[in-house]
């Protein structure tokens, strides 16, 4: 079981020494000299030459790499060209929209998704299930800030029900940081909905053809029994997968539905950052998404355990 | 036509050779099979060859130059003169957004082309060669690991200014492990098949192999992928362009003009609308036409995604 733990672990280490080797290369030969930006419009060469040395400029990429690498195990991810502060304190500003769109969006996904794939599988061919069914190839194709202008037209601005964008800060109280996130997070769940939905009633329809489930209802359990103690118990493992994975359409989506809903967030600050053409902190937000992602999807690996005791390593 | 039930044996002897009561149906061609199984393809296929055609014959259907200023004439709801109303600098929104088929047409392809070929070159490669399988793969989970339009992004700002080419490669790269992923699963199941083991025993050589063996066997799932991929290049090079990171904003592209709408949404919205209903249309189009080839191609696939 340890054993597993630390090969699983340790599996991770050459996909985090790529995406670090990959983001590192983005600045490396990103367009532009940092040194003559820094040294200004009056520079010489001669000045140019030595700000290029006093920042070790001048020296290899493998040497420039394992200095900036340990830099950003300490937190330390350079400093912005725009705004001349460090990209950690910026980092750190934005992270509570982002953080706090994602788990929104994660619930609202779940609640909805799993009973909808549930009763797509349980009512097979039925009307509910083409419903159901269409709903997900439409998650899957109208683009999320399609969604979002469609929401925020109609449920904010016309309606009026909700606040049409901005974010207010939990420390604000709970109500009217969930009512700024209701909106955003309902367009961001929209795709993860229809990949969850479909994971569900895909694993469903295969575990309640299972002789085990005959068995339940021969025994005369009832039917909610069976389907959601005897049927989805033994889908989660491919569920949470899932789930894992759709993290990066999360991310992806957040990018977006930031921008659509002006919140303040780490999305929000990869686009400005790219209008900017801000390097280290476009490179410093892929490397945080991605780490997060990594993550948490091996946390997943690591949790299948918990989740169906048969499975042991 | 039934037989009558109370025979002689003289009629019997007297029936025709194949009775009439078994004559076989008349064969539906696959087509018609495919048609009346799946109609939702169809409708995906039809939706796409109108939109292919937009693209096509954007010069002829469009009512004004897609890149003519109209200062005069600007942010103008939709009128009879311009159908779909103006932009902020008083282009003609429908000629645009007829125009914007063209771009999304050509990434869709352009990348489902691209990254399938190189991506199944990568999964034959490292389903067949050992000690290329650990390397390449890693590589693989690596450009996974980090999310597609992050990816997409880094390479736009690397390649520093957008293209049609620049995000074609772009959201290729992005997307070339999915395809790799899936050659190497069917290399991998399909090498330890008897056909395979009786064709090296008569001396197939590898390429041959790969090419009568596997080749044909990756082809289904393939295509199928290769369809989504085509669904979700055009989403991305939407989000690309609406961001600012994809094509100059000059170019008629769907995310383009969405982004031209994104400050002014609130007031008018028909500049988002109308780009982004042809957008939603399209990718439904070519989603529903990869659920039917899935279905069609491999019932066993559909139970899979």
């Amino acid at each position: 079981m340890s054993a597993y733990i630390l090969r699983r672990i340790l599996s991770t280490v050459p996909v985090v020494l790529f995406v670090m080797i990959f983001v590192f290369s983005l600045l490396y030969l990103a367009p532009g000299d940092p040194a003559a930006i820094l040294a200004g419009d009056q520079a010489t060469q001669e000045d140019i030459e030595n700000i290029r040395t006093q920042l070790g400029l001048d020296r290899s990429f493998p040497v420039r790499f394992v200095e900036w690498a340990g830099g950003v195990f300490q937190g330390d991810f350079g400093t912005s060209i725009f705004t001349r502060e460090p990209v950690s304190t910026m980092i750190l500003q934005r992270v509570e929209p982002t953080v706090s769109l994602m788990i929104v969006t994660l619930i609202i996904a779940l609640a909805i998704a799993i009973p909808m794939g549930v009763a797509a599988a349980w009512k097979r061919g039925s009307l509910l299930d083409r419903f159901i069914m269409l709903f997900a190839v439409l998650g899957f194709s109208v683009p999320v800030f399609v969604v979002g202008y469609v929401l925020a037209w109609t449920l904010a601005l016309k309606l009026g029900w909700l606040p049409v964008q901005g974010y207010t800060p939990i420390a604000e109280g709970i109500w009217p940081w969930l009512r700024s996130l209701i909106l955003p997070a309902a367009t961001l769940s929209g795709v993860y909905i229809a990949l969850i939905a479909r994971i569900t009633r895909a694993t469903m329809l295969e575990i309640l053809q299972q002789d085990y489930i005959r068995t339940a209802r021969a025994k005369g359990a009832a039917g909610h029994t069976v389907l959601f103690i005897h049927a989805l118990r033994n889908a989660m493992v491919p569920i949470v997968t899932v789930v894992g994975l759709g993290i990066a359409l999360m991310i992806s989506g957040a990018v977006v539905i930031e921008t659509v809903f002006a919140l303040p967030g780490l999305g929000r600050l990869t686009v400005e950052s790219i209008l900017r053409r801000d390097y280290p902190v476009i490179q410093a937000v892929i490397l945080v998404f991605s780490f997060v992602y990594v993550i948490i999807n091996l946390l997943i690996d690591l949790s299948y355990t918990l989740i169906d005791p048969r499975i042991s390593y | 036509m039934t037989a009558p039930i109370n025979q002689t044996d003289a009629e019997f002897a007297a029936a025709p050779d194949r009775p009439q009561i078994l004559t076989p149906p008349p064969q539906r061609s696959r087509r018609m099979a495919l048609l009346i199984e799946h109609p939702t393809m169809w409708i995906g296929l039809i939706l796409l060859m109108l939109v292919t055609l937009m693209g096509i014959f954007a010069p002829w259907i469009a009512t004004a130059d897609p890149s003519a200023l109209n200062p005069a004439f600007r942010v103008k709801p939709p009128s009879a003169d311009a159908w779909f109303g103006t932009d902020m600098l008083g282009r003609d929104i429908f000629s645009r957004t007829v125009y914007g088929a063209r771009v999304s047409l050509v990434v869709g392809a352009g990348v489902a082309i691209c990254a399938s070929v190189v991506g199944l070159a990568i999964g034959l490669l490292s389903g067949f060669i050992r000690w290329a399988d650990n390397i390449v793969m890693r590589i693989m989970d690596g450009l996974m690991s980090i999310p597609a339009i992050l990816l997409a992004i880094a390479l736009m700002t690397l390649m520093r200014g957008g293209s049609v080419f620049n995000v074609i490669l772009a959201i290729t790269i992005a997307e070339i492990p999915r395809v790799a992923r899936l050659t190497r699963s069917v290399v991998l199941s399909v090498r330890e098949q008897p056909y395979v083991e009786a064709g090296k025993a008569c001396g197939t050589s590898t390429l041959g192999i790969i090419r009568r063996h596997i080749m044909p066997n990756t082809m289904a799932p393939l295509t199928v992928q290769a369809t989504y991929i085509c669904a979700s290049a055009m989403i991305t090079e939407a989000i690309l362009s609406f961001i600012g990171a994809g094509m100059p904003s000059s170019v008629p592209s769907w995310g383009n003009i969405m982004a031209e709408g994104r400050a002014l949404w609130q007031v008018k919205p028909s500049i988002v609308f109308f780009p982004a209903l042809f957008l939603s249309i399209t990718v439904l189009a070519v989603n529903l036409l990869g659920d039917g080839l899935r279905d069609a191609v491999d019932p066993r696939l559909a139970k899979q995604v």
